[in-house]
């Protein structure tokens, strides 16, 4: 709920994406550069939906073993990471992916991610089919804002107070 | 009792009132005074950590000694995370310019613990951590090695199986940053979200502060 930010533009949107027939669109994709080890990687973006709800089934990546949805929830100061198997996509309304809330897992890379490259990515809906998306590499510190991201705001009743025993 | 006597323990009597009134002022000045207001919980006294050893990068042992003389931030993670642990150690990398612009950053080190020793060899801690900030380094563990650590820093881990790929395993893990003091003492816990600026300007506080 809070990776979701109801759009404003609702209105006109529905015009708009009448001319290319797609109500969805993909905005401000990117992967962050990964270290040499690494094994996972990332992927960012915005779902403009300027339609009906649609479901973001999967996705498939070049290069990429396995690719799957993960969110990530901040509870007590503990980080987890889960796998989301179908990620709704309500209509008129923009789902954001970004660094602490929900991301696109690259997993397997046969090689690091090398920022001012990018990743051919095919994301699956279940009404709109498949989308195609060239995501651009870049450097973390070049995306995340320079202070904590806004992701991590709402999630944190409790994380502030964590309990010393 | 004679007139010696009795100037003898009034003395004696003001003098003992005197030094526990410095005792317990000093002590209420120390606990009330000004302990530093940070984004996170500062122990005013210090917590010794227990003896624990783990392995460093390196492939040499990593212990209670080795945290002596300088501040250390540490982070527990592990490599194959890949949206928290890269934020936290980019957030880290900028706390470290951010204090070395301060001139503030000769004292401190890094250490990225991974609580994931089954893919995180050293050598690829090495590469992984050094990829952030060539200051930082890594270190790891099996349970037993860790887990003196990790009660000490209030920290926990759990390892998630995956049950489509066993191999894909990923681990829960306390997003905290701890910082140790040059005595190898927990001194304070830096909880998420961490904004770097604001780490530089309570590490600052807390090293002003500290005796
Ligand atoms: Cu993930």
């Amino acid at each position: 709920m809070r990776a979701i930010l109801f759009g404003m533009l609702l209105a006109f949107a529905a015009a708009a994406f009448a001319a290319d027939g797609n109500p969805l669109r993909i905005e401000q994709p990117w992967a962050a550069e990964t270290p040499p080890a690494a094994h996972t990687g990332a992927a960012y973006l915005s779902i403009v939906n300027g339609g009906e709800a649609d479901r973001l089934l999967g996705a498939k990546a070049e290069g990429v073993g396995h690719v799957e949805l993960h969110t990530t929830t901040m509870d007590g100061g503990v980080m987890r990471m889960r796998k989301v198997e179908v990620l709704e996509v309500p209509g008129g309304t923009t789902t954001v992916l970004e660094p602490g809330g929900i991301h696109i897992m690259l997993i397997d890379l046969k090689q690091p991610l090398h920022a001012g490259q990018s990743v051919p990515l095919t994301l699956e809906f279940e009404k709109a089919g498949a989308l195609q998306v060239q995501v651009p590499i870049r450097k973390r510190e070049a995306m995340q804002p320079s202070t904590a991201p806004p992701a991590h705001e709402h999630s944190h009743g409790d994380g502030q107070k964590m309990k010393m025993e | 009792m004679t007139r010696r006597g009795k100037l003898l323990g009034m003395a004696l009597v003001g003098g003992l009132a005197l030094a526990l009134g410095w005792v317990l002022g000093e002590r209420l000045f120390r606990h009330l005074g000004s302990p530093p207001d940070i984004a996170g919980i500062y122990l005013p006294d210090a917590q010794a950590l227990p003896p624990f050893q783990l392995v460093h990068q390196s492939g040499r042992p990593f212990t209670n000694n080795d945290l002596l003389g300088h501040w250390t931030f540490l982070y527990f993670g592990y490599s194959y995370c890949p949206d928290v642990c890269p934020l936290a150690l980019t957030d880290l990398n900028r706390l470290q310019r951010r204090l070395a612009t301060a001139g503030a950053d000769g004292d401190t080190a890094y250490l990225f613990v991974s609580v994931d020793p089954q893919r995180d060899t050293p050598e690829r801690l090495r590469e992984y951590v050094t990829y952030f900030n060539p200051k930082f380094q890594g270190a790891t563990g099996s349970d037993e090695a860790l887990n003196p650590l990790i009660k000490a820093l209030h920290a926990f881990y759990q390892r998630v199986d995956n049950p489509d790929a066993p191999e894909r395993y990923t681990m829960d893990h306390t997003s905290t940053i701890s910082l140790i003091d040059p005595q190898g003492r927990l001194r304070a816990i830096f909880t998420p979200p961490q904004d770097p600026e604001r780490m530089a300007t309570d590490f600052l506080a807390i090293h002003a502060a500290a005796p």
